[in-house]
């Protein structure tokens, strides 16, 4: 009854409504088309009504970007000392060389110079984008190689945005023959710095420690290498183990642990004339030796009667400093960039952490509280990260803030040790002993984990350390 | 059998006493709660809404304005001015009949015209009309003298007759629909006849909220499909977020050059700021033209793309 009222009720007020949002609607719409095509902006605008808001999201996968480098053109084919032999055949390997330090960075996805079809001359500067939208390539790398009068070759190197049709980049290099790499490699970091945003390291040399021999009887070799491992080569003999070598910030030297004497001792090797200086004769073993920024001094640990703390030395050698004094272990310092703090590594709690304290060696204090062990800490290059290995069951890479919070594992495999800096503080190397055979090998990473690749070494290597990129 | 024995031996005492009781408390609680529905009160209905249903959502105008152009009917003495259109898509919900457009005002058609030249400022009764929301309707008197001086008959043509349901049942039905002795009879049908002036620039389609997303979605998706957009790779970089305004021509082509700002910040992403920055502007160029309805420039003309990886996640 009542719900029969209710309805009628509905109806009758509903018919008036029902007529009269049809009516307007027939009526607003007939003017607004009429006049809409005339002057649609002349209208009010909208006070306060804004921009659209439109929020766009990028859903995929994290992708790598598409870069093709074709061979390097040439504008009249000469010949050069340079692997190759002429200019032309230089140009491919120096996209070779572009197209290798790309490919082994993670962040890209490039097609060297022997999938593509060759470029004129001419191209370099006006590329055919039409050609290579065809081939969905994001990027482009164009460059070329001009052989000079006095033997010396000009290298340009440009980059372009393919959708775009725009050029992002360019650089020129003017290298001796024999320092072709380098243009190359300058060339990638040109690529890499524009479109990651980082700084450069392809220009870089690393230093390692080289291993052969049976599990039980290692032979370790210093030995040092490009960044792409070219132009790799022994300093040591091998006679005597080596360990822990590190570039000095200018790359003419290297202070690494040796057994030379029979006992473990800091010696700096000068690469260019071959000699090695013994840092400083301690009462005890010393070792992990590292650079202060500057490369004037040198930390390094002795262990005295099972107590073992950090010291400074000048890199001339004269007296050293004590730095730490607790009844534990302290080794390891690793100075932040701007040379104020040190990062160290103590077990003094009992277990091996992670501590900090000044350069002077006042303020010590524990930063690394993520549970388990955590060892061989080094500060990055740009300070907002320091690189430990955690020991928790294996052996993993870390980063943690300089304040210890924010801890994110970078690899998970059964013994990763020894961290590096890249010199751009955002790749860390270390090296992996695979489980069962014991084979070390060089290995890096990128900070967000993603990016992990094997450095290619002509035997088994560890104890990684990246140099600074060369000027 | 048993049932049948029962019943022919007649109820006994308390049988039918029961029965008595039963029917008249049967017949009592019927009648209490015809009467009185005890411990219940009817709520009161809510607020009746019009619900208009249709198939066409974003197509169709939604202008806040629909009578833009036509100025209000006013008298300079008697005349209340007559109230602005409600700004909003939906009719009101009150259920008045429409019939009651017409005011009760009969009087001779033709008086009018030479006090017209005065008609805004003049009447202060006007003021007391609560505020119009929007100046624009407060033009177009500006423009009667020329547009009335004219014989009505000539804006004629401006526009379609159904004046009346131009005013909505519920304005009418609200405010007296003004002081004209015109009678609404006069000149019927022809909608410029009763208006004193007429605005020479019709409104650009307003924005409804329906357009509005459509619109959004429409942007995004041609965004998606051709910007190429992707984050740079980098510690922390999904927590970028890009936010680019840019305006666009009518043909959808930029109009100037976009502006960035990049917010979520810190110390590790901080180098991917400008690569952050540049991707979300290349995914704006690359979109260019974009492919929106002219009618709703006004709409498009301006937006700001928020650019966030985070949000997929």
């Amino acid at each position: 009854m009542t719900r029969t009222f209710l309805a009628i009720g509905l109806a009758l007020f509903a018919a008036p409504a029902f007529a009269s949002s049809l009516l307007p609607q027939n009526e607003s719409q007939s003017p607004s088309d009429a006049t809409a095509p005339d002057s649609p902006q002349t209208g009010p605008v909208a006070a306060g009504s804004g921009p659209l808001q439109v929020t766009v999201s990028d859903e995929s996968e994290w992708q790598d970007l598409g870069i093709a480098i074709p061979a390097f053109p040439t504008n009249t084919v000469v010949s050069t000392a340079a692997e190759g032999g002429n200019t032309e055949a230089l140009g491919k390997n120096v996209a070779r060389v572009v197209f290798n330090d790309l490919k082994n960075n993670g962040l890209f996805k490039p097609v060297g110079p022997d999938a593509l079809p060759g470029i004129g001359y001419g191209e370099v500067a006006a590329p055919a984008f039409g050609g290579w939208r065809a081939r969905s390539t994001e990027m482009l790398v164009h460059g070329f190689v001009k052989g000079g009068e006095d033997g010396r070759l000009t290298v340009g190197c440009y980059l372009y945005d393919v959708a775009l049709g725009s050029e992002l980049a360019r650089q020129g290099y003017v290298v001796k023959p024999e320092e072709w790499r380098r243009a190359a490699h300058k060339c990638a970091d040109m690529v890499y710095a524009r479109l990651s945003g980082e700084n450069p390291f392809f220009d870089s040399k690393i230093a390692y420690i080289a291993e052969t021999g049976p599990k039980g009887r290692r032979r370790k070799q210093l030995a040092i290498m490009d960044s792409d491992g070219a132009n790799h080569r022994f300093i040591t003999s091998g006679q005597a183990t080596a360990l822990t070598p590190r570039y000095s910030p200018n790359y003419s030297r290297i202070v690494y642990l040796s057994y030379v004497s029979g006992n473990p001792r800091i010696y700096i090797y000068d690469i260019g004339t071959g000699r090695q200086q013994l840092v400083t004769e301690g009462k005890g073993p010393t070792f992990a030796p590292r650079w202060s920024l500057d490369g004037q001094s040198i930390l390094y640990s002795m262990a005295i009667a099972g107590n073992t703390d950090i010291y400074r030395v000048s890199a001339e050698g004269g007296p050293s400093t004590k730095l730490t004094d607790s009844p534990g272990i302290d080794v390891g310092g690793s100075y932040s960039p701007d040379g104020s703090k040190i990062v160290f590594e103590s077990d003094r709690s009992g277990s091996q952490q992670v501590y900090v304290m000044n350069a002077d060696g006042s303020n010590q204090r524990r930063i690394s509280f993520a549970g388990g062990r955590a060892a061989t800490p080094e500060w990055s290059p740009r300070g907002d990260q320091i690189a430990f290995t955690h020991m928790g069951g294996n052996f993993r890479i870390a980063v943690m803030s300089p304040g210890g919070g924010n801890m994110r594992f970078l690899t998970d495999s059964w013994q990763d040790e020894a961290p590096t800096w890249a010199p751009n503080g955002r790749i860390v190397q270390f090296f992996r002993t695979a489980r069962g055979s014991g084979r070390t090998s060089i290995w890096q990473v990128d900070l967000t984990g993603r990016n992990e690749r094997r450095l290619n070494t002509p035997v088994d290597a560890s104890d990684p350390a990246w140099g600074p990129v060369l000027p | 059998m048993v049932i049948r024995e029962t019943a022919a031996s007649g109820l006994t005492r308390e049988e039918a006493l029961a029965l008595v009781i039963a029917l008249a408390a049967h017949a009592g609680l019927i009648a209490a709660l015809t009467l009185a529905p005890p411990g219940r009160t009817v709520p009161p209905l809510p607020e009746r809404m019009t619900v208009t249903v249709s198939d066409v959502i974003a197509e169709r105008s939604a202008t806040t304005e629909p009578d833009a152009q036509a100025a209000p009917d006013v008298a300079p003495e008697l005349g209340e001015a007559q109230p602005q259109p409600q700004p909003q898509t939906v009719p009101e919900p009150e259920p008045a009949p429409a019939p009651q457009v017409t005011p009760p005002k009969p009087s001779p058609p033709l008086p009018q015209p030479l006090p017209k030249p005065i008609p805004r400022p003049q009447p202060p009764r006007v003021q007391p009309q609560p505020a119009p929301p929007k100046t624009t309707i407060k033009m177009p008197p500006a423009k009667t003298p020329s547009a009335k001086a004219a014989p009505a008959k000539t804006p004629a043509a401006k526009a379609p007759p159904a004046r009346p349901t131009d005013d909505r049942p519920s304005r009418a039905a609200k405010t007296p629909a003004g002081g004209s002795r015109i009678g609404d009879d006069f000149l019927k049908g022809v909608r410029g006849a009763t208006d004193p002036g007429t605005a020479r620039t019709p409104p650009a389609e307003t924005m409804s909220p329906q357009i509005a997303a459509s619109l959004n979605s429409e942007v995004q998706r041609q965004i998606r499909s051709r910007g190429q957009w992707q984050v740079p790779q980098g510690v922390d970089t999904d927590k970028l977020i890009t936010l680019v305004t840019f305006r666009l021509a009518q043909d959808g082509s930029l109009d100037g050059q976009p502006t960035a700002r990049t917010i979520g910040i810190n110390n590790s992403n901080q180098a991917q700021v400008k690569q952050h920055k540049e991707r979300a502007i290349r995914a704006v160029r690359l979109t260019v033209p974009f492919q929106l309805p002219a009618k709703f420039y006004d709409g498009w003309k301006e937006i700001q793309a928020k650019f966030d990886r985070k949000l997929a996640l």
